[in-house]
């Protein structure tokens, strides 16, 4: 029974510990903050698939005086109400075929259109080509956000950095000052803002951008507040740096996710804020085309002529989603401890 | 506790002074008069119509006499609207606004925590990706556009409710809803990542060591505490509903205070824009004080400061 199990002197030596140092070697390379949020942003699949939608339709916007197929603006009363048509009219759903006092009929030879013109997405009350129309709101949505965004990150960030660095009686009443601002909603300042200027587009922004920094601004103090006695702003202090350098190297850096996450956020906010003035009638001024004209135009006529409420209605819908996908993407990308 | 409510209060009606203020300043900044749409008046009948509302008066009386009229609840007299008084233009198309905004509110939180509370019970299974990915469709399509389809579906193909009046409880149900959506959608979203948190604590743990069943784990213990923190996104949904009346009343015309703010503002009634302006904040700022007076009754940890120190 015992002798089964030969154990020699040799059984005794110290295994080869050799390899140790290999061991502990590091294989993967080192990431920075960044490539791991990014990293971890591609393996959020909905996110991903948003960012491409949402990068195609940012071309599209760029480009939309190569790709619209028409002048936006030019009217044709010839031929109004036109219904989608693509090439000869033989896709479903866009056969320029029309309903009229209960009988189909085609309405491109009604109109008396020539063979080859074609309008994709029909036309609208004046005959302008409703995709075009599309493409330069859905631009025009883009340009907003982007502009109000902007201005919400050039108030936003040094009001709340200056609010919490200088604190004290400075920090109380810069906080009266947004207190009372949000005491009224957002969008009934932004409409006050709009009336007092002169209706067009850079209003637009002026008046969103006004009403969309209260958030950023407070997001920042509090962070500004919790970074304000790490160590490194201590030594950097005591180093002599000025507080505008401090500010720009040490605050501002480590707060790089909290503003890139609520910047995502504010966008389908902005989005949201120009259609909705458009759509009341006080945004975007008469020709040029936003989505909230084209919604509101759309919406006078969607018992009889639904495709010119649903074109613009699923444009702007594709467009809020994507963004508020693409921002909770890089929220779990960028703060991973908070799950959604 | 009472001194709080009281500095509070006092800082609710320095905030309105501001509102009123700084609106009244603006409005005269404003280019055009209220005579603007009918050109055909002469010299003499403006000179009338000036002395009649007082708009020849120095600057800073006109603004005396309406920071003192505000004070005796007077809101001026609408240019636009049969001359009536702000404060009666108001009063008459308050109900139908609190009507849709109360239902609104009750349908959205209800339905919100219900969705919420589902998704962070099945967390990470596709009931969860389902409610989250509704929660996020909801707050992406906006509130107009979701009126006119449910105009669409259910009043003008389906029939079920009437498209556009203002008539008995069937009509105020599409706008309620169509209002509803938002607020839903914010407090399914808040209330799952509440719950999340909740479900993961010590007293979960144990309450379900002691033998509870889940769903009386989480009716009794996780819903309660993860609703406290739902009672601070009462203020934000407020917000959501007054702007989202102005449109959606519009939509289903309903003679309410959003439908009157767009029409004033397209008509240049100043007097009725300050007015509703100054009503909304009034509104908010209440709310916002029943809020934090609330948070502080239902979760007696949260202690309400009378210093109103840093966040």
């Amino acid at each position: 029974m015992a002798d089964n199990v030969k154990i020699t002197p040799d059984s005794f030596k110290p295994a080869n510990n050799q390899d140790n140092t290999q061991k502990e070697e590091i294989q993967a390379p080192s990431l920075t903050f960044f490539q791991d949020a990014v990293r971890r942003l591609k393996q959020n699949k909905v996110a991903v698939v948003a960012f491409w939608v949402l990068a195609v339709m940012i071309i599209i916007a760029l480009l939309a005086p190569v790709i619209a197929p028409h002048n936006p603006n030019t009217q044709n009363v010839n031929y109004a109400n036109l219904p989608p048509k693509i090439g000869s009219g033989n896709i479903p759903g866009f056969t320029g075929k029309g309903e009229v006092a209960g009988v189909v009929s085609d309405r491109y030879a009604a109109a008396g259109v020539s063979k080859g013109t074609y309008y994709i997405l029909g036309t609208d009350y004046l005959g302008r080509d409703l995709l075009s129309r599309i493409i330069y709101g859905t631009r025009l949505s883009i340009f907003v956000a982007f502009a109000a965004t902007m201005f919400d990150m050039i108030i936003g960030v040094p009001y709340g950095l200056i609010s919490a660095w200088r604190g004290k009686f400075t920090d109380i009443v810069m906080q009266r000052i947004i207190e009372i601002i949000s005491s009224v909603p957002n969008l009934i300042v932004a409409i006050l803002m709009l009336l007092i200027f002169k209706p067009g587009l850079t209003s637009i922004i002026i008046a969103i951008g006004f009403t969309g920094w209260i958030t950023m601004a407070r997001l920042i103090r509090a962070e500004t507040y919790q970074l304000e006695s790490e160590e490194y702003i201590l030594a950097a202090q005591t180093l002599g740096e000025s507080s505008l350098k401090i500010a720009f190297k040490h605050l501002i850096p480590n707060m790089s996710s909290v503003i890139i996450i609520n910047t995502m956020m504010t966008i389908p906010t902005a989005i949201f804020f120009e259609a909705f003035l458009s759509y009341i009638g006080i945004g975007i001024p008469a020709p040029n085309a936003s989505l909230g004209t084209l919604l509101s135009d759309g919406q006078k006529t969607f018992r009889f002529l639904p495709y010119q409420m649903w074109y613009p209605s699923a444009v702007i819908v594709l467009l809020m989603l994507a963004f508020n996908l693409l921002a909770d993407g890089l929220r779990d990308a960028f703060d991973p401890k908070s799950s959604r | 506790m009472t001194k709080y409510i009281l500095k509070r209060i006092a800082w609710i009606f320095i905030t309105l002074w501001i509102v009123a203020t700084i609106t009244f300043f603006l409005m005269k900044l404003l280019p055009g008069t209220p005579y603007t749409n009918q050109a055909k008046l002469s010299a003499d009948q403006i000179r009338i119509m000036n002395d009649q509302y007082g708009l020849n008066k120095p600057l800073i009386t006109q603004y005396w006499v309406y920071i003192v009229g505000l004070l005796h609840g007077d809101l001026g007299t609408s240019f636009q609207f049969n001359n009536q008084p702000v404060t009666y233009l108001i009063s008459n198309r308050i109900g139908p606004s609190m009507q849709i905004g109360a239902q609104a509110m009750i349908i959205g939180t209800f339905l919100g925590i219900l969705l919420g509370a589902i998704a962070a019970v099945k967390q990470r299974t596709w009931v969860d990706s389902v409610a989250t990915f509704f929660a996020i469709v909801g707050r992406s399509i906006p509130n107009f556009v979701f009126a006119v389809i449910l105009q669409f579906f259910l009043a003008f193909k389906l029939k079920i409710f009437p498209i556009a009046l203002w008539d008995g409880f069937s009509s105020s149900i599409l706008p309620s809803i169509a209002l509803a959506m938002a607020p839903l959608a914010d407090t399914a979203r808040f209330m799952r990542t509440e719950m999340v948190d909740v479900l993961s604590s010590d007293y979960i743990e144990l309450a379900r060591s002691k033998g509870l069943s889940s769903w009386q784990t989480v009716a009794k213990h996780a819903l309660r505490n993860s609703l406290i923190p739902v009672v601070t996104i009462i203020g934000p949904m407020a917000v959501a509903l007054m702007t989202g009346s102005m449109v959606i009343e519009n939509i289903f015309s309903i003679p309410g205070i959003g439908e009157q703010f767009v029409k004033s503002i397209l008509t240049n009634d100043y007097p009725t824009i300050m007015g509703l302006t100054i009503l909304y904040s009034a509104a908010l700022l209440v709310i916002y004080l029943v809020v934090d007076i609330l948070y502080g009754i239902i979760d007696p940890r949260i202690r309400l400061s009378t210093t109103g120190g840093k966040e």
